[in-house]
């Protein structure tokens, strides 16, 4: 099957995207801390854009076929998961720049994490035929997604953590989230450079 | 991104992605249901291909079209279905069939 390569303009486009939203979070950060933004205004927009992200890891997915296990085309479990992910980031994102600081915390996570729900329980009920089951081959574009989403369902948590056990929690899995990320890191480089040389 | 709002702007090309939704296809079986020379539906598929709706499996001496859409392109896919959008209301696009631009050889 030809169809395990990854589509080179929509890595592109998606490394923009999400490129430029991680560089408009911590130009709210560096505004939050110079004091040149309100800190409860840097909060809400350096969520929002955790929302945004969540969009932009949505409209990849069927297009780099997440779900699919043999290579062929995106499945149904691709196309629901794509536009489930892009409707819960829009909310996530509404709610982080339109509903009072304190909903604003508790109901966040609970959309995206229900989104997650949504799609793991579409995915776990296609798998019941014989012929979908199976883990998807993972080339670096589907890695790079998967490590988005996860990233992504880990921040959740985090605000989870944030609103139950307070910042301390919140920071020390923070903390441990990016040292996982840096062990794992170059193992993904491999995976990453074998799969530019093709 | 101007190539995904040509490819969404001809009928005929909707109607390939409408057909390919329900899952791969031969080029051979997509052409046939067109009444349409095939240079032209060839230069058809060659426009989805280029804006990266389509991608293609070669399979002995069939060629199979898979569908490849992002969530946005599905929801311009879907407005420009529901709306009837075209990009230019010209001759060619009348007949269905692609400009001169797009029948050209590169």
């Amino acid at each position: 099957m030809t169809q395990t390569q990854d589509p080179r303009r929509a890595m592109i486009a998606m490394a923009i995207s999400v490129g430029v939203l991680v560089a408009i979070m911590m130009a709210f950060a560096v505004a939050k801390k110079t004091g040149l933004l309100d800190p409860i205004l840097a909060k809400r927009g350096a969520a929002a854009m955790i929302g945004l992200m969540l969009v932009v890891s949505g409209n990849f997915v069927p297009k780099l076929r997440l779900f699919q296990p043999d290579g062929g085309s995106a499945t149904p479990v691709d196309r629901l998961a794509g536009w489930v992910f892009v409707i819960s980031g829009l909310a996530f994102a509404a709610v982080w720049l339109f509903a009072p600081l304190q909903d604003a915390l508790v109901a966040s996570p609970m959309i995206g994490v229900a989104g997650f729900l949504l799609v793991l329980a579409r995915w776990l009920g296609w798998q019941e035929k014989p012929e979908h089951r199976g883990l998807p081959r993972m080339t670096a574009g589907r890695l790079t997604l998967a490590m988005l989403l996860v990233s992504i369902l880990w921040t959740f948590g985090i605000f989870f953590a944030d609103t139950i056990w307070g910042d301390t929690v919140a920071q020390w899995m923070a903390i441990s989230f990016t040292l996982v990320l840096l062990c794992l890191a170059p193992l993904f480089a491999m995976k990453v450079v074998r799969s530019a040389k093709g | 991104m101007s190539s995904v709002f040509k490819a969404l702007s001809d009928p005929t090309r909707r109607r390939v992605l409408e057909m390919l939704r329900k899952g791969p296809q031969p080029a051979g079986e997509l052409a046939d249901a067109f009444d349409v020379s095939k240079p032209t539906m060839s230069a058809h598929f060659a426009v989805l291909k280029e804006a990266g709706l389509v991608t293609t499996e070669r399979k002995g001496k069939q060629v199979i079209y898979h569908l490849q859409m992002s969530v946005l392109e599905d929801a311009l896919y879907g407005f420009a279905k529901t709306f009837g959008w075209e990009l230019r209301d010209t001759p060619a696009s009348r007949e269905s069939g692609p400009t001169e631009a797009e029948t050209e050889p590169s």
